[in-house]
């Protein structure tokens, strides 16, 4: 077996596509910097799927993760002043939605602790499996399709990773950005981003093989 | 290295991030431990499982969603002038007529809430008048003024006098007893020796010390209401001698010559004085400044509205309007400062105001 760079080949063209775009941005930031917001609707467009997606892998919750992305865009247009153009819009973008989807997650855990817990909510063992697993897709468990289930699970056990492992673990092996980008985004060093990503792989392993059994 | 070492160098292992020592140690391992070789396995997995995660798409409309709320937020962005003028062919064209319209009645107000402005503008002055070497309504008290300055100018001033009677009296006002004697004295439309041109008449006024814009306003002023000419007329035709008396008061109690003939502002100021009764007084004492707190302290007893003060080690002067009843309290008040010598007064007048002239001069 070797021990081959597999990642990141995850960017599909489409990512590549992006990519290119990104490096178009710089115009359109420019204009955004002017006050004109059909630029700015230029940029939503160019880069709304993405940052949703972060957003939702983050988060957990579509919905959630949609007013997110809002918040996030509408940020991102009123402090388009302060972009130094240091590192790429997209990235600087991105740290602005894992800033308030990280905010919203501290919101949503307080939260959670104040109110007294559902007997409809996801009960965990210790081992990390949900038990009432069933009663909590019972709305449309039935229509799901079986790889969407697999989805839901696999997000599941993304969200029950550490705050900080998951933000890596989603930037780099499902959004599939450089070491480099994560460092800018997260303002952490190299090295601490690719330990946190070894021990987030490894937790979401065992998470993983615990709730699926055999991964397939 | 123990199993649990090696696992957790796996994820670094299978990026190809270890050393090369590292890597040895971990493929030799692996060739031997099926527990992590298995755990390698599984994370291949786990990491085709999320590679293979499938992306959420962006809500209908998610993008005008969006773009609306920072559209909105751009608005409130905008500063306050962009607000204030925006759309411009809307906001402007509003802004302009508000404008307009509340010149338009501060200037209304201005006319109609000012009594003393009524009061000291100059009598209008049909041009024809003007022509003929009238000068306007403030022209008796320069002439009667200007007959002390030269001989030269004495003509054409006394030529004026002769001419008192040429002012204009609207017709309305003829019953009264007033208009009685003003209609003896001033036959309207008299013929009147020829014409001055109208530059010469400016001359005149400059000669004068009449600002030529009291001129203008007084033909300005002919467009007032008919009520307000008859009024100004009754109290501006003063019979001749009356007003000379006035004016040679004035004079005598030391007023600046200077101010007498200033131009239009002071000019008008003076006119009001005539209107108004004036009593001039002169208060001999030994301490200027004490006289003057005093007598100050006596007008205000007396609630006489102090109008000009000035003071110097050697003289004082105060003008004060004074209400005609308390104008003998005041004399007996001033008597307790100084010795009062009350040089000039006016006719008995029944009611109103009267203007105190107040010399206070050091009594060696």
């Amino acid at each position: 077996m070797t021990g081959g760079n597999t990642l990141p080949d995850n960017p599909c063209s489409e990512d590549s596509h992006s990519q290119i775009e990104a490096d178009d941005d710089t115009d359109f930031v420019a204009r955004c910097r002017r006050g004109d917001t059909e630029a700015f609707a230029v940029l939503v467009r160019r880069h709304q799927k993405k940052m949703l997606n972060v957003a939702f892998r983050v988060i957990g919750d579509y919905d959630e993760a949609c007013d997110v992305t809002q918040e996030a865009f509408l940020s991102a247009y009123l402090a388009i002043g302060k972009f130094r153009g240091d590192a790429k819009f997209f990235t600087w973008l991105c740290s602005i939605v894992l800033n308030h989807a990280r905010s919203h997650m501290t919101q949503k855990t307080a939260r959670s602790r104040r109110e007294a817990g559902s007997l409809d909510d996801p009960v965990k063992s210790k081992d990390g499996a949900f038990l009432n697993e069933a009663l909590y897709h019972e709305g449309g468990i039935v229509e799901r399709l079986e790889k969407r289930e697999l989805e839901a699970k696999v997000q599941e056990c993304i969200g029950s990773l550490d705050s900080e492992q998951k933000e890596v673990l989603v930037l780099r092996d499902i959004q599939g950005f450089s070491y480099e980008e994560i460092s800018v985004m997260l303002k952490l060093p190299d090295g601490t981003v690719k330990s946190r990503l070894f021990r987030a792989r490894n937790a979401l392993k065992d998470v993983l093989c615990r709730v699926l059994g055999d991964l397939i | 290295m123990t199993c649990n070492e090696i696992e957790k160098l796996l994820p670094a292992y299978g990026e190809d991030l270890l050393s090369h020592e590292e890597r040895v140690i971990i493929t030799r391992h692996l060739a031997l431990c099926p527990r992590c070789t298995q755990a390698l396995v599984d994370l291949k997995k786990a990491e085709k499982i999320l590679k293979n995660l499938e992306e959420v798409e962006a809500p209908p409309f998610f993008e005008q969603r969006i773009m609306s709320r920072v559209r909105e937020e751009a608005k409130q962005k905008q500063g306050f002038l962009w607000k204030f003028f925006y759309p411009l062919h809307i906001k402007v064209p509003i802004q302009v007529l508000a404008t307009l319209l509340i010149a338009v009645l501060a200037f209304h107000v201005y006319r109609q809430g000012e009594p003393e402005t009524k009061q000291i503008a100059p009598f209008p002055l049909p041009l024809t008048e003007l022509g003929r070497g009238q000068v306007t309504a403030t022209s008796p008290r320069t002439s009667a003024l200007s007959s002390d300055v030269s001989p030269i100018r004495q003509a054409p001033a006394s030529n004026h006098h002769d001419n008192d009677q040429g002012f204009f009296v609207p017709p309305s006002k003829k019953g009264g007893k007033e208009e009685g004697r003003v209609d003896s004295q001033v036959p309207i439309r008299e013929e009147h020796p020829p014409a001055m041109k109208t530059s010469d008449t400016f001359m005149a006024v400059r000669e004068k010390g009449v600002s030529p814009v009291s001129t203008e306003t007084s033909s300005k002023a002919k467009d007032r209401s008919e009520k307000q000419h008859t009024d100004k007329a009754r109290e501006t035709f003063l019979p001749a001698m009356e007003r000379k008396e006035i004016m040679a008061d004035t004079v005598a109690v030391g007023e600046s010559p200077k101010t007498m003939s200033a131009p239009s502002p002071s000019g008008m100021t003076a006119v009001a004085d005539i209107k108004r009764s004036v009593y001039d007084l002169t208060i001999q004492v030994i301490d200027m400044d004490v006289a003057i707190r005093e007598v100050e302290a006596r007008l205000g007893q007396v609630k006489a509205r102090i109008i000009e003060k000035k003071d110097d080690k050697e003289r004082g002067f105060l003008r004060a309007e004074i209400a005609v009843p308390n104008v003998a309290t005041l004399l007996d008040l001033l008597r307790a400062v100084g010795k009062v010598t009350l040089e000039a007064s006016p006719p008995a007048i029944p009611d109103g105001n009267v203007t105190a002239n107040i010399k206070i001069v050091h009594y060696p």
